[in-house]
C-alpha cells in the first residue's frame, strides 16, 4: 500500500485499502467562477461546479478483458472489426490527467 | 421343451409335486425395469462434448487483490476413453476489472469443472468467475456455452455441471469499508463508484476544519450520477471559524448529538449506486484555507464483469 497525491486535483489517498480492494481515484469537480447565485436561494446546483480539465480517473477503460496468457488485452481492429489488435501491459485508465507522485 | 419355452403357469408340467397356479389365478403385482443399462459401449454423462478446436474460457472479476483461483476437473478423452483429471490456476495478475484465462483440453467430454478460491479470509461475494465454451477464442468470441458462474470466496466456488449460473448482481455482496481521497485545501469531498461496481451506500461521514476566515461553512451532501443531481440534504448545523465539525449522513429521525463537533445530513440510507455515481460535498461559504478529511464510509459492494 502506498499514498499519493493526485497532481490534477491536490488530492491524497491510498491505493489499497483495509480491506485489500484497490482504490480507484477519482478527481472531483471544481468551483465554475461563472456560476452566479440567486441571493437567498439557498438551495445546492450543480452547477456551481463543473469538470476539471485535466482530470484523473484511475478505472480502468471499460469495455476492455485483460488476457491473462499472453498479460496483454486486445482492442477491435478499426479496419476490420472481424479481428482484434493486442496490446502487452496493463489495461490502462481512463485519464492519467497531471499523474501523481508517492508521498 | 426347453427351459426357456417352458410355461410355467402349464398344469400338466409338474415340479416336485407343486403344482404351478393357472395364470388366470395369478397376478405380477411388480414388473421389470422398461431401462437396460449398457456394461459395454456407455455413452458419456455429459452433454458438453469438446472438439480439438474448442477452448474453455475461464473470466475472472476481482474487486479484491489479484489471487490465484484454482480450476480443476475431469474429462473423458476421446481418444483412448480415459478419465483424465485436469488443474489449471489462474493468476488474473489485475484487479478492479475482468481477466480472461483460456486452455484447452482435448476432443472428449467434459465432466466437471471446478473453480475455486484457495485464498483465506477472502469475502464470498468479493469474487467472481465465469467458465464457458468457445470455439473462435480471443477477447471477442463467442461463447458457446456458459458452463457455470458464481462467486468464489474462500475454500467456495462454482463448478459444471451442478453449480447453476449465478449473474454477478446476484447475492449478498460484500461490506467495504472505504476511506476516501482527502482533498486539497479549500476543495470539497469527491468519491466516484468505480467502473464495474455497484454500491449500496450505508453509511457517510466526514470532517471539515474550518479556517480562522470568519463565514458559516454549511456543507450539502450530494449524490448525482456523474451530471445529474440525484439527491441532496443540507446539513443541520454550519462550521464556523476555527472549528471542526464532523457529519454524518443518516435517516431522517435521527437526533443530531448536542454538540458543536457533529452534525447530520438527513437523507434516506441505504440508496444503490451504479458506476460512475458521486458522493460529494458542496460547502457553501468554504474558504481555501479550510479542509476537508478524507470520507469514511460504508458500502455493500456488487462487482460486474466488464
Amino acid at each position: 500500500m502506498a499514498t499519493y497525491k493526485c497532481s490534477s486535483c491536490g488530492g491524497t489517498y491510498d491505493d489499497v485499502q483495509r480491506d485489500g480492494a484497490l482504490y480507484r481515484h477519482v478527481c472531483g469537480p471544481i468551483p465554475n467562477p461563472a456560476f452566479n447565485p440567486i441571493p437567498g436561494k439557498g438551495a445546492v446546483d450543480l452547477r456551481e461546479t463543473l469538470e476539471r480539465a485535466n482530470k484523473r480517473d484511475e478505472n480502468a477503460t471499460r469495455g476492455l478483458i485483460y488476457d491473462a496468457g499472453r498479460k496483454g488485452y486486445d482492442t477491435p481492429h478499426p479496419e476490420d472489426p472481424a479481428s482484434t489488435i493486442f496490446h502487452p501491459g496493463p489495461i490502462p485508465i481512463v485519464s492519467e490527467g497531471a499523474g501523481r507522485t508517492a508521498v | 421343451m426347453d427351459r426357456q419355452s417352458q410355461d410355467p403357469f402349464d398344469r400338466t408340467a409338474r415340479s416336485g409335486g407343486t403344482v404351478a397356479v393357472s395364470h388366470e389365478e395369478f397376478s405380477v403385482q411388480s414388473q421389470t425395469a422398461l431401462v437396460r443399462f449398457l456394461r459395454e459401449g456407455v455413452q458419456p454423462p455429459s452433454v458438453v462434448y469438446m472438439g480439438i478446436d474448442d477452448q474453455i474460457q475461464i473470466f475472472v472479476s476481482e474487486a479484491l487483490t489479484p489471487k490465484t483461483l484454482n480450476v480443476q476437473g475431469r474429462w473423458l478423452r476421446a481418444a483412448d476413453g480415459l478419465i483424465v483429471p485436469f488443474q489449471q490456476a489462474v493468476a488474473p495478475t489485475v484487479a478492479g476489472g475482468t481477466a480472461l484465462f483460456t486452455f484447452r483440453l482435448g476432443e472428449g467430454f467434459l465432466l466437471s469443472l471446478t473453480i475455486t478460491n484457495p485464498s483465506a479470509n477472502i469475502s464470498e461475494s468479493s469474487d467472481f468467475a465465469l467458465a464457458a465454451l468457445s470455439r473462435t477464442g480471443g477477447l471477442f468470441g463467442q461463447a458457446g456455452q456458459t458452463l457455470c458462474a458464481g462467486h468464489v470466496g474462500a475454500n467456495k466456488g462454482t463448478s459444471f455441471p451442478l453449480g447453476g449460473i449465478v449473474r454477478p448482481l446476484d447475492g449478498p455482496g460484500y461490506i467495504r469499508s472505504i476511506t476516501g481521497t482527502t482533498p486539497a485545501l479549500g476543495a470539497d469531498i469527491s468519491e466516484t463508484v468505480p467502473s464495474g461496481a455497484r454500491w449500496e451506500l450505508l453509511a457517510f461521514q466526514g470532517a471539515l476544519t474550518a479556517s480562522a476566515v470568519v463565514a458559516n461553512r454549511q456543507p450539502w451532501f450530494v449524490i448525482d450520477d456523474g451530471v445529474n443531481l440525484l439527491k441532496r440534504s443540507l446539513s443541520t448545523q454550519a462550521t464556523v471559524a476555527s472549528t471542526t465539525s464532523t457529519y454524518y449522513a443518516d435517516n431522517p429521525g435521527i437526533a443530531p448529538q448536542a454538540s458543536t463537533q457533529s452534525a447530520l445530513w438527513s437523507t434516506i440510507l441505504p440508496i444503490m449506486l451504479a458506476p460512475g455515481f458521486r458522493i460529494r460535498t458542496i460547502t457553501s461559504a468554504i474558504d481555501v484555507g479550510d479542509q476537508w478529511t478524507s470520507p469514511k464510509y460504508l458500502v455493500r459492494q456488487w462487482t460486474d464483469l466488464e
